[in-house]
């Protein structure tokens, strides 16, 4: 558990690679560089990684407002109400959402962080042991499965160009990799020190489990809601920005002048993935194993861009040649 | 397809109005002429059937009894000032007057030896002449003159200025706007004393012909704001124009939204403060309120008395209005959402007294809100609309009846009265009654979405409506501003008011042209030794 240290730093080292020579979308640039197929197909695979995310995402949070909040309630209703919202934001456009954005980003941390602090004085120090009982393997494997979750980063290849200039392009992505990635390491160690190794495990929501048992005064105790907040803005914005790459990309794939006529498409077709894709949430947590997702998600964390890497440095030598 | 309708639509009922068709038959570009019986007969025609024009013929002491002729509108103007400074000088004093049969420019000679008057305007045109009565002014004809003269003699029957009706200060000046557009005016200009406040002013209204003024410090405001602001109000064409809400709702930004995205105020202080930040002004004649715009949804909650207070106690209240805001617009919905769904969240006693009070309440808590809100709000209408003496009656019966009978009948739980009245004290606690006005309607489907879905509901509901908010614009300047675009430097005025002394800078959005308000290092130093004595060993 405490390996996700290591995933941030790998996440780190990824994001500064991948950010060093990046002025454009990862398609305009594939293409200057004369790949056009590739790009095509970068394209492609961008559109079904990103629709497959959202629907993941969506089903992720429906599931756990179901099991923990609305028993009894279909899981589409939460889908669809997200998905109608998220798509409304994306159909806004990048400019609006990066409002809603810095909106809602204070009260997210802000969130995590006090609920986080609040929950301190469950903590008992013995939890924290024993820490490296069973070897590295575990710490590795745990290490993997979380630097696969930032495998969203990739996704920040075609949104770069639409930043202001103004924005430090090269620096803010491994920073906030790392930020989030400590945030993680906080609130995982929160949970080890409140309720314990053995019952984190256990649990589906260690975190929720956690948050459950704060009581603060006698009277502050319950704070469920606050989490309930979190988890929906957050959610939200994720589905947002992977719809709305998932229309860019596939305006491009198409030739499309206007990328936001896939977007109600793009939309549906995840609502629908959301439900068929999974039977139940046990399949869902199995595709999270670090065995399925982490290799799925290195197509595009390090196939795409080791690829990109490898054309750049060769089109490069190439065109230095010509040149000569 | 809709174009095709739009061109029926247009044809059979849009029927072009240019200037003369609406204002009625007899006026055209007929020029002044020097026969005055010919310029007389034109405008009792135009003025056919209007009592309270007044026609006066005489002649004048002058050149052998030269024929004048004046036409005023009864109560639009200052009989005694006619009478003394126009009719007497005309038939008595000029008498005394050397004058030289031959004038070269007879209507340059009037104007500058004979008619004492400050503002006349010298006029070609009939339709001129006869807007210039309609506006107030008193037109002269002189027989064997070409022109007509306009003289400023506008004095009617006006309310004082007085304490604005709608946003009160305990700290800070009392005047409000008043009807009256050269009152308005000056209750600006008496802040501003500065040549760079401009007034531009425009007609709109083809029949009532509004006075419209756009107000703005060059060189501090945006000019593309101020261009804009003039454009938008340009193209404006309707008949008529009784109050600002009219132009308001023909140069808003966004049309559909229940938020308002320009202000309207009672309070010059407000607008001078307001042009100081950049904004710009609309003033229209006939009206107290002012429109300012850009406006942001922040700004809606900034009353005035906020910069006349010491920091902290205008950083407090400002913190308690983001709670009343919170309250005003979640209480209710937050109730229903715990009360059905999340019962689970309350703490043990708290659930239990709220289930105590429940009990025997016959209907669901969103059916339960309902009504109270509902009653609430036609208590407030009625409150609003009513005569002041028998409004207190109706307040007194209202919180009676609905307060106390309702929950010992057992139709309400006290909790909810509680619930009710909380929201209504916090929606009053907002300075703009406008901007509360949006509140008051997004709290009933925020209600229904928590009775449907819960927290998640109003969760939905909040995110849409920041989706809302972060698409609003107001004349180019995001609505929720200092907020999201984060801009650091402009949240000094937005959750605190920080010193005086310390906010340097204008806002970003509006002010970005002059951006510096004052010097550096203004801080209060006192003196280390008193100058007051007391050496302090």
């Amino acid at each position: 558990m405490l390996a996700t240290a290591m995933g941030a730093i790998n996440a780190f080292l990824l994001a500064k690679l991948a950010g060093l020579f990046r002025g454009r979308t990862v398609l305009g640039f594939m293409e200057d560089l004369g790949a056009g197929v590739s790009a095509k197909v970068v394209a492609l695979i961008f559109t079904v990684f990103s629709v497959h995310l959202a629907s993941i995402t969506l089903r992720d949070f429906a599931e756990l407002m179901v099991t923990s909040f609305y028993e009894g309630t279909p899981l589409i209703v939460f889908i669809v109400v997200m998905a109608v919202l998220a798509y409304w934001l994306a159909y806004m456009g990048i400019e609006v959402t990066a409002r809603v954005a810095q909106f809602v980003f204070p009260l997210i941390i802000g969130g995590i962080v006090l609920l986080n602090l609040a929950s301190l004085n469950l903590g008992e120090p013995g939890n924290i042991f024993p820490i490296v009982a069973k070897g590295v393997s575990p710490i590795v494997r745990g290490g993997v499965t979380h630097w696969a979750f930032f495998a969203d980063v990739a996704i920040w290849f075609l949104l770069i160009p639409h930043l202001n200039s103004s924005v430090k392009k090269y620096t803010f992505l491994p920073l906030s990799v790392l930020a989030s990635g400590l945030l993680l390491v906080f609130t995982i160690f929160c949970i080890i020190l409140g309720i314990g190794n053995r019952i984190a495990v256990m649990r589906i929501y260690p975190y929720l489990t956690l948050i459950g048992e704060i009581s603060l005064v006698e009277f502050i105790e319950r704070v469920e809601g606050f989490f309930l907040i979190i988890w929906v803005a957050s959610n939200f914005l994720k589905i947002v920005l992977f719809l709305y790459a998932g229309s860019i990309s596939t305006g491009y794939l198409f030739r499309l002048g206007d990328h936001r006529a896939v977007l109600l498409p793009l939309m549906i077709i995840a609502v629908n993935l959301s439900v068929l894709l999974f039977d139940n949430y046990q399949q869902l947590r199995n595709f999270f194993r670090p065995e399925v997702y982490a290799v799925y998600a290195s197509i595009i964390q390090l196939g795409i861009p080791v690829y990109i890497t490898v054309l750049w440095l060769f089109r490069r030598r190439s065109a230095v040649g010509t040149a000569n | 397809m809709f174009k095709k309708w739009k061109k029926i639509i247009k044809k059979a009922f849009v029927k072009p109005h240019n200037e003369s068709q609406a204002i009625g038959r007899g006026e055209s570009k007929e020029t002044v002429s020097t026969d005055l019986d010919k310029n007389m007969r034109h405008l009792k025609a135009v003025f056919d059937r209007c009592t309270d024009i007044i026609f006066r013929e005489f002649e004048a002491a002058i050149g052998g009894g030269v024929k004048i002729a004046m036409v005023y509108i009864d109560g639009l103007v200052n009989k005694e000032m006619l009478t003394e400074d126009l009719v007497k000088t005309l038939m008595y004093d000029v008498a005394s007057l050397n004058s030289s049969a031959s004038v070269s420019d007879p209507a340059g000679y009037l104007s500058r030896r004979i008619i004492a008057f400050t503002e006349v305007k010298l006029q070609d045109n009939l339709l001129d002449a006869v807007n210039s009565v309609l506006s107030g002014e008193t037109v002269l004809f002189v027989d064997g003159v070409s022109k007509a003269f306009a003289l400023s003699t506008q004095d009617w029957v006006q309310r004082a200025v007085t304490e604005p009706a709608t946003e009160n200060v305990v700290r800070g000046p009392r005047e409000g706007f008043t009807e009256n557009l050269q009152t308005n005016y000056t209750l600006i200009r008496r802040r501003i004393k500065s040549s760079r406040l401009k007034f531009e002013t425009m007609k709109i209204g083809a029949i009532t012909k509004t006075a419209v003024s756009i107000g703005y410090l060059e060189g501090i405001v945006n000019n593309k704001i101020v261009d804009e602001v003039r454009n938008r109000l340009q193209r404006i064409d309707i008949d008529g124009i009784l109050e600002s809400g009219y132009i308001e709702e023909y140069i808003e930004d966004a049309p559909m939204t229940v938020f308002p995205t320009v202000q309207a105020t009672e309070r010059p202080d407000k607008v001078a403060g307001g042009l100081l930040e950049g904004q710009v002004v609309i003033l229209v004649d006939t009206t107290p309120f002012a429109l300012l715009v850009p406006v942001t949804f922040p700004q809606l909650l900034q009353a005035s008395e906020d910069y006349y207070l010491r920091w902290p106690f205008a950083s407090f209240i400002r913190f308690i209005r983001f709670v009343t805001l919170n309250i005003a617009l979640l209480a209710p919905p937050l109730y229903i959402a715990i009360t059905t769904y999340h019962q689970e969240m309350l703490p043990t006693p708290l659930l239990i007294s709220i289930a105590a009070a429940r009990e025997g309440v016959p209907f669901p808590a969103f059916v339960e809100a309902m009504l109270m809100e509902t009653t609430f709000e036609v208590l407030r209408e009625a409150g609003v609309r009513l005569p002041k003496a028998v409004g207190q009656a109706v307040s007194i019966v209202g919180a009676l009846v609905i307060g106390d009978a309702a929950v010992s009948a057992g139709l309400v739980s006290p909790a909810m009265v509680i619930i009710v009245a909380l929201t209504a004290i916090s929606s009053f606690s907002l300075p703009s009654y406008f901007g509360a006005f949006s509140l008051r309607i997004l709290r009933f489907p925020l209600m229904a979405l928590a009775a449907a879905l819960g927290l998640f509901g109003v969760m939905a509901g909040l995110l849409a409506l920041l989706i809302h908010l972060c698409s609003l614009r107001s004349f180019g300047v995001p609505y929720i501003s200092p907020l999201a675009p984060t801009s650091w430097r402009d949240l000094k005025d937005m959750f605190f008011r920080m010193p005086w002394w310390s906010m340097f800078t204008r806002p970003r959005m509006t002010g970005s042209k002059e951006p510096a308000r004052q010097d550096y290092m203004q801080k209060p130093r006192p003196p280390r030794r008193r100058p007051g004595g007391g050496s302090g060993k």
